[in-house]
């Protein structure tokens, strides 16, 4: 252990004079404290007005979610020393949420956005008992099913680094839709399953941009993203007819039929007469580059049989 | 601002008393106050799992194992029809909330799995990984959702208002304006949770696990029982005193000292790690007194819990969280090496005084949780018996309170107290510190361990008792609030919380002081064996508006269980 130097630069809100301001603390402390100990530090030593929410400070009640140089993260899980740049920390408050004070965010919208959800067992009463003299029975296998997305502590360490919530506000959130593919894949829920895919299928599922930026903030090591996938998933098998369910199924059948994606039909078969102007761009600039029209879109090729059959083996194996 | 039943506190005890109340009710109005957002309550942190003889894994199990276990435990103290009572719900209640979603983990046949723990014996402990207090508390905050529970987050509680013999209400500073209020109730729950942060720096609990509940119950005259027993945990992480569950012996971790030898073979022979908690925390500051520890650069002292041998499966599937706090908050990888731990204070038996219903002594004012001593834990609790104990309990408050509410109009007046608090508020925010809550928190952390610690003695206890008295005396005249604002003010809050900390404290030094024995967690040096002959009681403070204390020997139910020997 040995003392450094650095500068953290805060960025400050003061409510009541709706005043918004970097400020920068010199501190010379332990190179092993957490960036919550970095900020105890300050309130405690420099300026006690500092505010910042913190409880456990072992990662499991999720009040310290903050952006440490422009990410998302836990201050009390991260090590302030591996956060220096130039001398420098960067503390700023959570985005996409409303600033109280300081580090200080109102998670209330992103709760409310929860709630739609329905972020709760209905019992299913084939699986749950309706008395208490035994449990519901659920294998090992059938619990991995959502194990890990029960770590969430609701820290929206996630939500504040969301893409897909820079662009639309209504965008429901990375861990909104992990709890509702938590639920789903729970062996004791009774909400039928297209019902749960219609609480999310308008307001989130499809505008992910995949960009997996909740994968690297969440403390917990779960993937919203890619169960968000899950969510597009379910949704096709429970026949949702829409642009990204056709285009799903529009896109494995021509893999399937030809080894290619069809890039000139696509746009129609997901997006039916919205599809038809991308369509008639696409056939303009193909006829320009004097491409002939049955070339348009893919053709089958020799030995598209051996793809078919490991299409076919993996299909049987996953089932 | 009215409300039917209003429940203070959102952790296990709170949540489920809230559960249990918006179901029990026809109409009445239920909310559940909280200082912070209810997800972050300290039961989250709880790890190891919860006790019930579901003989899912051991067929031989039974609540009577159950009692009986849980009652030798508390060395017993534990009030033991209370005992039994929560032991015979346990797996009703357990099973209560599977049907409501909780995720515990499996064993193959789909029922619920069960693992060994310290002081039980059989394997009964239910878990979800090393995560059950988390999965527990979401669960239950999921079905408060659910059953549309009222709440005031980010409220931070002041005191109860009484009319001397019926509950009128309760102040609380609204956090996010800065208003203080007063929130007429015809009934009460305190769920406020422990007040082990009074050893500072040496406690695995939350930082504002600071006994708000238990101290404005003492400030309105209601008896606090057993303020002396407070636990500490074998397995805290050296640097930061936070937890590592038992299910890491329960799992089969070993402690070692520095010569390499499984040191608990000296002193539970047949229980080894897994003996009861107060016995496992003496045995390591034992081999640590008397040179068999490890020292680092810093001078902490400390022994190994070594889960090495367990290898990198079992500990990625039955402890993940502890392979992450220990990365994270030790930097070392327990699949690799040894975990570096010490004792650290964990858990209040103590807390405020009530009967099998969770009444106090003012009529509408209930508790539950570890704010709470029915008594169930006597002089030591039971790992996995806490979050029996909050759920169990948390239960029977929330119905007791709806019951009473039903039958009762608001009481008159109360408003009155909003005057006191203003008052002490505005003398807070205008005193100039002379000394900071930063180095006067330290202090206070400092005199527990050293004076009231894992062994306790007369000397060392009246020095700490002197010194502590004149922390209070400086607190009281040095200590203001520097951050001036109204708008989410956690400076001020900061600052009661530790006035708070320091009424309870004095409690437990005064407690501890007149205990002439070792019982528990309770240990001295001076008097090493149990005496039931004399200290057989539980103790019983109320405080005269002089601020001295009123001390009463409270009736021990030892109707089932004679007392005996303890040997593990």
């Amino acid at each position: 252990m040995k003392n450094i130097k650095y500068t953290a630069k805060i960025k400050r809100y003061n409510p009541e004079k709706k005043e918004s301001y970097w400020q920068d603390f010199e501190v010379e402390v332990e190179d092993t404290l957490t960036v919550l100990e970095l900020l105890m530090y300050i309130k405690d030593k420099i300026d006690s007005t500092l505010t910042f929410r913190s409880f456990c400070r072992s990662a499991i009640c999720g009040s310290c979610a903050m952006l440490i140089n422009g990410r998302s993260g836990l201050a009390c899980k991260i090590q302030a020393k591996d956060k220096i740049r130039n001398g420098v920390v960067k503390i700023e408050p959570l985005q996409h949420l409303p600033v109280i004070k300081d580090l200080v965010v109102d998670i209330d919208p992103a709760i409310e956005k929860l709630k739609k959800v329905k972020p709760y067992l209905e019992p299913d009463p084939k699986k749950v008992p309706d008395n208490l003299k035994s449990e519901s029975l659920v294998s090992p296998e059938e619990f991995a099913m959502y194990d890990k997305q029960t770590d969430c502590i609701l820290c929206m360490a996630c939500y504040g680094q969301c893409n897909a919530l820079e662009g639309d506000a209504k965008y429901l959130g990375p861990l909104q839709l992990t709890k509702a593919f938590r639920f789903i894949m729970d062996s004791r829920d009774g909400m039928d399953v297209e019902e749960r895919i219609n609480l999310v299928e308008n307001s989130g599922i499809y505008e992910c941009v995949q960009c997996q930026m909740c994968l690297a903030a969440c403390p917990k090591d779960i993937k919203p993203a890619e169960d968000i996938l899950g969510l597009r998933r379910i949704a096709k098998d429970v026949g949702k007819d829409n642009s990204a369910t056709r285009r799903a199924k529009f896109w494995f059948q021509t893999v399937y039929e030809t080894g290619q994606i069809d890039k000139y039909n696509l746009p129609v078969a997901s997006l039916e007469e919205d599809g038809e102007v991308i369509k008639e761009n696409m056939e303009k600039e193909f006829k320009e580059r004097g491409l002939k029209e049955e070339n348009f879109g893919p053709q089958p090729f020799d030995g598209i049989q051996d793809l078919q059959n490991f299409i076919k083996k993996v299909q049987k194996e996953v089932k | 601002m009215k409300v039917d039943v209003l429940i203070i506190g959102a952790g296990g005890a709170g949540l489920y008393a809230a559960l249990s109340a918006a179901k029990e009710t026809k109409g009445l109005n239920v909310a559940v106050m909280s200082k912070i957002y209810p997800t972050r309550s300290h039961t989250g942190a709880a790890q190891g799992g919860i006790n019930a003889a579901l003989a899912n894994v051991d067929p031989s199990d039974n609540e009577s194992a159950h009692t009986f276990d849980t009652i030798k435990g508390s060395d017993y103290l534990a009030d033991q029809k209370a005992v039994k009572y929560m032991c015979y719900e346990a797996p009703r209640i357990v099973r209560e909330m599977e049907h409501m979603g909780v995720p515990f983990s499996r064993i193959n046949n789909g029922k619920i799995a069960q693992r060994p723990f310290g002081g039980a014996s059989k394997d009964r402990t239910c878990y979800s990984a090393d995560k059950m207090g988390h999965v527990m508390l979401h669960t239950l905050y999921e079905q408060c959702l659910k059953n549309e529970v009222n709440f005031l987050n980010e409220w931070f509680f002041l005191n109860i208002a009484h009319d001397g013999e019926r509950v009128q209400g309760v102040s609380a500073i609204n956090i996010a304006t800065g208003e203080t209020q007063f929130i007429k109730a015809k009934s009460v729950i305190l769920a406020t949770g422990g007040h082990s942060r009074m050893y500072w720096g040496y406690t695995s609990n939350a930082l504002g696990c600071t006994g708000d509940g238990t101290a404005a119950a003492l400030r309105a005259g209601v008896p606090l029982k057993d303020m002396e027993f407070l636990q500490f945990h074998p397995t805290g992480l050296r640097k930061s005193a936070i937890l590592v569950t038992e299910a890491a012996r329960g799992e089969g971790g070993h402690l070692k000292n520095n010569l390499g030898e499984r040191f608990m073979s000296k002193y539970a022979p047949s229980k080894m790690e897994l003996g009861p908690r107060d016995l496992v925390s003496r045995s390591i500051m034992q081999e640590i007194r008397e040179g068999r520890g490890f020292k680092d650069e810093e001078g902490r002292e400390f022994v190994h819990l070594d889960l090495t041998h367990l290898g990198a499966k079992k500990i990625k599937e039955r402890l993940p969280q502890i392979r992450e706090l220990a990365i994270d908050f030790e930097g070392i990888d327990p699949i690799e090496t040894p975990i570096p731990i010490k004792p650290t204070a964990h858990y209040a038996m103590g807390g405020i005084d009530t009967n099998l219903k969770c009444e106090t002594n003012i009529e509408g004012l209930y508790a539950a949780g570890e704010s709470q001593c029915v008594s169930v834990h006597g002089s030591n609790r039971l790992g996995g018996n806490s979050l029996l104990d909050i759920v169990v309990f948390g239960h029977v408050a929330g119905l007791e309170a709806v019951r009473y509410a039903e039958g009762v109009d608001f009481a008159k007046g109360g408003e009155e107290i909003l005057q006191k608090d203003k008052k002490m508020i505005e003398e807070l925010m205008n005193r100039e510190s002379k000394e900071t809550l930063g180095d006067l928190r330290d202090e206070l952390g400092e005199i527990m361990f050293r004076h009231f610690g894992v062994f306790k003695n007369e000397k060392e206890m009246k020095e700490g008792y002197a010194k502590l008295k004149n922390l209070i005396e400086r607190a009281n005249k040095n200590l203001g609030v520097e951050d001036k604002s109204k708008v989410f003010n956690l400076d001020l809050q900061s600052t009661l919380e530790f006035f708070n900390l320091l009424e309870l404290a004095d409690v437990l030094a005064y407690t501890s002081l007149e205990r002439k024995e070792s019982r528990g967690s309770f240990y001295r040096d001076d008097y090493e064996t149990r005496d039931d002959e004399n200290f057989l009681y539980h103790s019983m403070v109320t405080k005269n508006s002089d601020g001295s204390f009123n001390y009463e020997k409270g009736k021990v139910d030892i109707s089932m269980y004679e007392p005996a020997e303890r040997v593990y």
